[in-house]
């Protein structure tokens, strides 16, 4: 008997990042049971079938915590891939995206900032196994949870299959229903001092005057309550902010823009990184956490802390034969990364 | 019984489906009264219509009606009242989509009739993640489904988003879709001759997409299966997309790019009845669906499917029987399924001949059937007694 349970929490909740692998490697897991405190959402297309609604009418955390633990066998291998779990079950494989909220606590309301670092390290000395998103987290795992580093087994993530070069007459239309004109950067990702907007906007300020016309759109939801929301308030001329973009239209924007602007302070993985590689838009990240591992040479990599470094990694996007190389490069990178792999890992390490 | 159906979009997928029913009730006896709204319905349907005049038991009336609400609603609802008070009493008021419920159900607010309601894909399906009008039509289609006794849902997928959005379980009754079987079979001179104008070569399998090219039906994940197929093996096939779409650029762009161009022929949006007996596989691969009538008429046609695991598949397509199942995005198994039936036409033969048979559960009578045996079952009053829901019956 081989079969497994899949703690499905993350189904009744809106698509986030931590969403998106959960969907995007459960989908790919062929044995598994999937146990959810209420009906998958509609946006798990694929699992709404497969998942089994147990537990009474305990939901969240409460449900996470005791219906969950008494509703599968003790032996049964358990995997949470949304970064939290029963801490009920010791036979239990648990996905740790970062360590956000220990490493960077200012990016987090105080109070889940408490209490993650509460749960999580006693929750990673007792599951059989974590799953990490890259080497980088392992180290930081290993290091400050105090797990043996054998525990620890990194799964990269990928670009979702509709990141692919998008024809210029679909780009067109999206950069119409927009009100974009003429060509443009894209910076991506909520609204939150880690993703380091400040200092980005002001090494635009400085190239703009280089970069004939280009102007600067950024595409994320504001933050929960976050002092840099308010920069938002005054943009400068040629910067615009969009909120509600889907999936397509993201796709669209990636494929149109003549890079993608991710100078992050702290990153687990980046998926951004791989969603524009993957659209075949050239890439300025971080040199430091995990994006260097995932961009690899492929990108334009800068000291996030310093604006003078930002403007001029933007520069050396503006330069078109430049941008066209690291486009090749990044495509072909982002292609050595698959969701299939993924979740082939994960399921070695919840079956073994 | 004496049966008033009432439909307000009675073009495409609900107007087939409200002109088979009642052409259904009329067969087996029943009196049926048709009230529509001629404003959105469209040339096919007013034929049916006609058509229906012939037989004896039919009544139409026409009662026009906004899409959105609207004022005339209030003039709507009066004219409904007084046909229902006129030319009633009725066993039964069967409700057709969104419009049709809300007007149907607040109509009859105080008659003593039993009413059933048919979403035909829940308006909240449609709509974005958290939007507010998703809560709010989901609130509302929650407190209205006290005034029918029934709802009517064509797939598990609505099924289970129902009960997300809150409507009782008591209330749901699933019945899918049924569709016309009759389709003729292509003469084998007419399949080459449609073979031979796609281009499809005397040694080549023909696999065939139909659906929009939008990103709900994710036509990327089939090109590129079929671009990890030719990888693989230099597999004989030709892949036929009938279909047009937002997508539709971008997809001829990535086919390019994953070079297999000169292996796909692209029909655009026609009729694509007529045309899938010339096909060899059907494909598809959604990422969501309500209830693919385009499974079913190609099982039907006899052909083999891959399809992803979305609403209703795995109620018509049995994995290993008639076809294969792949996950949502499952490139690699939509290609390894591909190849197998690529491989090994004895298969592609026995799986046709599983999907003839399968399609047999889809018929117009199955669906008319089950309908009548919920009207009967909800005239007799018993609500709460019927734990036990209609089942579809299935091949082992």
């Amino acid at each position: 008997m081989n079969g497994y349970c899949v703690n499905a929490r993350f189904v009744t909740r809106p698509f986030t990042g931590v969403q998106r692998y959960s969907y995007e490697v459960s989908l790919r897991l062929r044995n598994a049971t999937f146990i959810a405190p209420r009906p998958a959402l509609k946006e798990y297309g694929g699992l709404q079938d497969r998942v089994i609604v147990a537990g009474g009418r305990l939901n969240g955390h409460p449900w996470e915590q005791i219906a969950l633990p008494w509703a599968i066998p003790q032996r049964t291998p358990l995997f949470s891939p949304a970064g939290c779990g029963p801490m009920a079950h010791t036979n239990q494989v648990l996905t740790i995206h970062d360590l956000g909220p220990l490493d960077a606590p200012e990016s987090y309301s105080r109070g889940f900032a408490l209490w993650y670092s509460q749960l999580v390290p006693a929750l990673a000395r007792k599951t059989r196994k974590i799953v990490t998103v890259s080497e980088y987290c392992r180290r930081r795992i290993v290091e400050s949870l105090r797990v043996p580093e054998s525990k620890v087994i990194v799964a990269g993530e990928a670009a979702s299959a509709f990141f692919f070069r998008r024809s210029d007459a679909e780009i067109q239309r999206v950069k119409e229903r927009f009100r974009i004109s003429g060509s443009y950067f894209l910076a991506v990702g909520a609204i939150s001092p880690r993703k380091n907007l400040t200092r980005l906007l002001e090494a635009w300020s400085k190239v703009i005057r280089d970069l004939d016309g280009a102007s600067l759109v950024i595409v994320g939801k504001e933050g929960l309550r976050f002092a840099s929301s308010s920069i938002l308030k005054t943009l400068p001329y040629g910067v615009m902010h969009l909120t509600s973009v889907d999936d397509d239209e993201l796709a669209c924007l990636y494929s149109g823009a003549r890079g993608l602007l991710y100078p992050s302070l702290y990153e687990g993985f980046g998926l951004p990184i791989l969603e524009a590689m993957a659209s075949g838009c050239p890439v300025l990240t971080s040199n430091c956490t995990a994006m260097p591992e995932v961009a690899g040479k492929a990108a334009v990599l800068v000291d996030p802390l310093s604006v003078a470094c930002i403007a001029d990694g933007i520069r050396m996007l503006a330069d078109e034969v430049r941008a066209r190389d690291l486009s090749q490069q990044g495509y072909k990178r982002s292609q050595g990364f698959s969701w299939e792999r993924t979740a082939e890992i994960v399921e070695n390490a919840i079956l073994n | 019984m004496k049966i008033l159906e009432l439909v307000e979009s009675a073009a495409a997928g609900v107007g087939r489906h409200v002109v088979d029913l009642t052409a259904g009730l009329i067969a087996r006896g029943h009196q049926v009264h048709l009230v529509y709204s001629e404003a959105r319905s469209d040339r096919t349907f007013a034929g049916d219509v006609e058509r229906l005049q012939e037989q004896s038991g039919f009544h139409s009336f026409q009662l026009s009606m906004r899409q959105w609400p609207s004022k005339s609603d209030v003039r709507v609802i009066r004219n409904l009242r007084q046909y229902v008070r006129s030319d009633g009493p009725f066993d039964m008021v069967h409700c057709h989509s969104t419009k049709a419920g809300l007007v149907g159900r607040l109509a009859l607010l105080g008659h003593d009739v039993k009413r059933l309601y048919t979403p035909h894909a829940l308006f909240t399906m449609q709509l974005a993640n958290v939007s507010i009008t998703k809560w709010a039509v989901a609130i509302l289609e929650a407190s209205l489904s006290r005034l029918c006794d029934r709802i009517i849902v064509v797939s598990r997928e609505e099924h289970s988003h129902a009960l997300e959005i809150g409507i009782p379980a008591a209330k749901l009754s699933l019945i899918p879709n049924g569709i016309c079987l009759d389709q003729p079979r292509l003469s084998a001179s007419a399949r080459t001759a449609l073979r031979r104008k796609w281009g499809v070569r005397d040694t080549e399998v023909c696999i065939g997409f139909v659906g929009r090219l939008a990103s709900q039906k994710s036509p990327q994940t089939l090109l590129r299966s079929v671009a990890a197929l030719l990888q693989r093996t230099a597999a004989p096939v030709r892949l036929v997309m009938i279909g047009d779409g937002p997508l539709e650029s971008s997809m001829r762009q990535l086919a390019a790019e994953l070079s297999i161009d000169e292996r796909i022929t692209w029909l655009g949006a026609c009729d694509a009845r007529p045309l899938m007996g010339a096909f060899d596989v059907f494909a598809l691969s959604s990422e969501s669906e309500g209830h693919s009538i385009a499974v079913l008429e190609a099982m039907a046609q006899g052909l083999p499917v891959v399809a992803t695991r979305v609403g209703g598949i795995s109620e018509t397509v049995q994995h290993g029987v008639n076809g294969f199942i792949a996950p949502i995005r499952g490139v690699h198994e939509i290609a390894a399924a591909l190849e197998t039936l690529v491989h090994d036409p004895a298969l592609r033969e026995r799986m046709g001949q599983a999907s003839r048979t399968l399609s047999q559960n889809f018929s117009l009578d199955r669906m008319v059937d089950q309908t009548v045996a919920l009207y009967e079952q909800v005239i007799s009053g018993g609500n709460a007694a019927i734990a036990s829901d209609l089942k579809v019956p299935v091949l082992r």
